[in-house]
Order: C-alpha cells, then structure tokens, then sequence
C-alpha cells in the first residue's frame, strides 16, 4: 500500500462537490454525478469524509488510535484520488459544498398522458401543458395505434416549448413495413418512439433497421399503468448534480409532474387512484395550486419507511402509486426489491 | 440561421487537476444526449436546445427484461 506523503498531512483532502455521499443502513454510496459512476464504501468511512471539510489530513490521522486504522484511511485516500473522485487542497473554504437547494423555473417539468381506444383533447392538452412551461412529456398507448395516428398526435405538439416526448405505443403490424415509423421521428426530432409487445422474432432485425432513428422494440407486454412504478439497479438513472438534489428533496418522480390517465382524469400519476378532475371539464392549471395535489410533491425519501436506510436515495425515483400496505403516504413502494439492512436485491 | 456550437473549455492539464470537475460539466452532457440540437421556435420566438430529460418520466419498462 502506498503512504500519503508528508507533504499532504497539512492539506485538507476536497471530495469533489458533484460527489454525493448517501449513508444507508449497510452501506454508504458516492455518486458521481459527472463521471455517472456510483462507489460503495463502508459506513465506518462516512464519518471521515466529513471530517475532510473540518481538518487536514494529518489531523485526522492523528484521532487513529490503531496503526491498522491509519492503514485503512490511507488505503481510502488513495483510493479517493485513483478513482479521481477529489483532491489534496491548501484551503477548503474555498471550494464550498453545493447547496441543497432545488427550484425550476417551469410549474410543471413532466407529464405522463395514457390512451387507450379513445384519444383525448390534445390540441387542449398540448396548449395546457405547455402554459406550465412543461417540457419532457411521456405518452402511452396500450392499444395498436395507426402511424398516422401518432403523426397527428405529436405533430398538435408543433410549436410549444417541449424539449423531449417520449411515446410508447403497443406492436401493430404495421410498423413492419420500412420508414413507417422513420418517417414520424424525422419530421419530430424531438421524439423517441418504443414499441412494446413486438414479436420475438422480428426484434432483432426491427431494432438493426430503427436504432438510429429514435425508435425501439421491446418485446415485454404492457397492457395498463399497472405495470409501471418497477424499481431494480437498471431503473436508476445517475443524474446531474440539480437533478440528484431535486432528487434528494423532492419526491423524484412526481415532483413537477401532472398526468392524465387512459380515461382522461387528471392525477399526480396515471396508475394512482385519486383524480382531481377530468381533462374535459377542469384546466391542468386549476388543478397545479390544488394543495392535495401538490403534497405529494414533497415526499423524498428521507421520509419514506426503509427507503429512509436506503444508500440509493440519490438515483432512486422512488413510486408513490404501488407502496406496501403498511405505512400508508410513507410506505415503501411495494415494487422495489432491494432490502437496504441486508444489501441485497431480491 | 446557424447557433455556434458549446466548445469545450480549452484546460491545462495543471488546471484539470485543481478544478472541479463540474467545469467541464457541460461538455459532457452535452455528448451523452445523442442527438440534441437546437431549432428556433417561430411562435415562441427562443432556440430550444431539444435533449432527452436525465431521468426516466415513468417507470413502466421493465429494464430488466428486453
């Protein structure tokens, strides 16, 4: 094992401000946030990196009482610098932590908009949604949808400041005949197309000819907002450092989102029972100052019942529509496998 | 009309070592969102810098599965 050299022991070590420590139950977790790579470390070494903001490195080797302690912070700290995730500094004053504030400019950021046979209102929608300043939009069919269809759709978007729509839609045979679906994500660059439920044998070649085009196959079923609110390590997406801070204060899959389910109701999130008014009747922005619709908003998981142990409360979305039956609005989302005391996905 | 392109920040190595790594932050958002491009909105008269959002807006594919 290399030792620090002396001439480190009056520096402080600076863990870089893009990495977010979170302590779990088990374990502790840095997220780089630029790098997009996530650390495991023991929890015994969650109380040393916040003594790296209060004292230089010597200081703290000084408070080691063993000589096999010493070994295994200098081991950490050359673990720190080889994995670039901070550095030795004179002053660290200097070089303050990120501020754990969040705010948007937009009253809403996202929404999810589910059809099923009946399409809704999207001239009304589209003009709504984009009065809330949103801009990433999810749309999805369960049923087949004709291309022209989804043209129509998409193009009654044309002109308002969304920067992203992502529409799912269910196979239909249709989408086999070539540029079909090409031809809807060229004229909407904007749009990422996912096609569920295709058949096994056609994936691969479907997705050879689409991949560069926005467009993908799946072949898993998804036949309502039932299946959604699935949370596994392939589900976490490792954002910025201002989407992991919304992320850690706010609840961050529903904070900023309105949705509209299959039959047009307006909710926090199609797959949640209470509705706050049908699309046809009641404006989205009379419903984003209602205060039940807003306190969902402010649930993170610091407050969620084992979500709270949990070291992936960084990069976890955490889902309020599928919880465990105990616990009620602070339940553990009952789809999430992960056990945080043990460690273990099951 | 064209819009200049965002140029990585031109660092010496001294200089990548001491500063955070967030400085060069937008550069390498700017590579992981595939195609992102701006376009001029007539109506809105603004360029929206068109992106895919950081997190997924639902949960509902099974990323486990293909």
């Amino acid at each position: 094992m290399t030792k620090i050299e002396e001439k480190y022991m009056d520096k402080y070590f600076y863990l870089f401000a893009d990495c977010i420590v979170t302590k779990g139950f088990s374990r502790t977790l840095i997220t780089d946030t630029s790098r997009k790579s996530l650390y495991f470390i023991d929890n015994s070494y969650y109380d040393t990196l916040q003594l790296f903001r209060e004292m230089p490195v010597g200081e703290i080797i000084l408070m080691l009482e063993d000589e096999s302690d010493v070994d295994l912070f200098q081991s950490f700290l050359n673990d720190l610098i080889n994995q670039n995730l901070g550095l030795f500094v004179d002053n660290i004053s200097l070089l303050p932590e990120v501020e754990k504030v969040w705010d948007h400019p937009s009253t809403i950021t996202n929404g999810i908009i589910d059809i099923r046979d009946e399409l809704h209102d999207f001239d009304k929608i589209f003009i709504e949604y984009d009065a809330l300043g949103c801009e990433y939009i999810e749309i999805r069919s369960y049923s087949e949808r004709s291309a022209e269809d989804i043209m129509n759709i998409v193009s009654r978007s044309a002109g308002r400041g969304l920067k992203y729509m992502h529409f799912l839609t269910k196979f239909s045979e249709e989408y086999l005949a070539p540029n079909v679906l090409k031809e809807i994500t060229d004229r909407h660059t904007f749009l990422h197309l996912t096609v569920f439920g295709a058949p096994a044998d056609k994936i691969s070649a479907l997705n050879n000819f689409t991949k560069a085009n926005q467009i993908a196959f799946l072949q898993q079923d998804i036949g309502s907002s039932k299946c959604c609110g699935r949370i596994s390590l392939d589900s976490f997406r490792i954002q910025s450092v201002k989407g992991t801070t919304e992320n850690l204060l706010y609840n961050g899959c529903l904070n900023r989102k309105i949705s509209i389910d299959e039959r047009g109701y307006i909710k926090n999130c199609p797959s949640m029972e209470r509705s706050f008014g049908h699309i046809n009747e009641q404006s989205l922005l009379s419903v984003v100052v209602n205060e039940e619709f807003l306190a969902l908003w402010g649930i993170n998981k610091s407050m969620i019942n084992v979500c709270s142990a949990c070291e992936f409360r960084s990069v976890c979305t955490d889902c309020r529509a599928f919880v465990n039956t105990e616990g009620g609005v602070y339940a553990k989302p009952s789809k999430c496998k992960y056990d945080p005391y043990s460690g273990v996905w099951g | 009309m064209g819009m200049e392109r965002i140029k990585k920040l031109k660092l010496k190595n001294e200089q990548l070592k001491n500063l955070p790594l967030f400085y060069n932050f937008i550069i390498y958002n700017y590579m992981e969102h595939g195609v992102p491009h701006f376009h001029f909105n007539e109506k809105k008269q603004y360029y929206i810098n068109y992106h895919v959002p950081e997190k997924f807006i639902s949960k509902i594919i099974n990323y486990d599965e293909d």
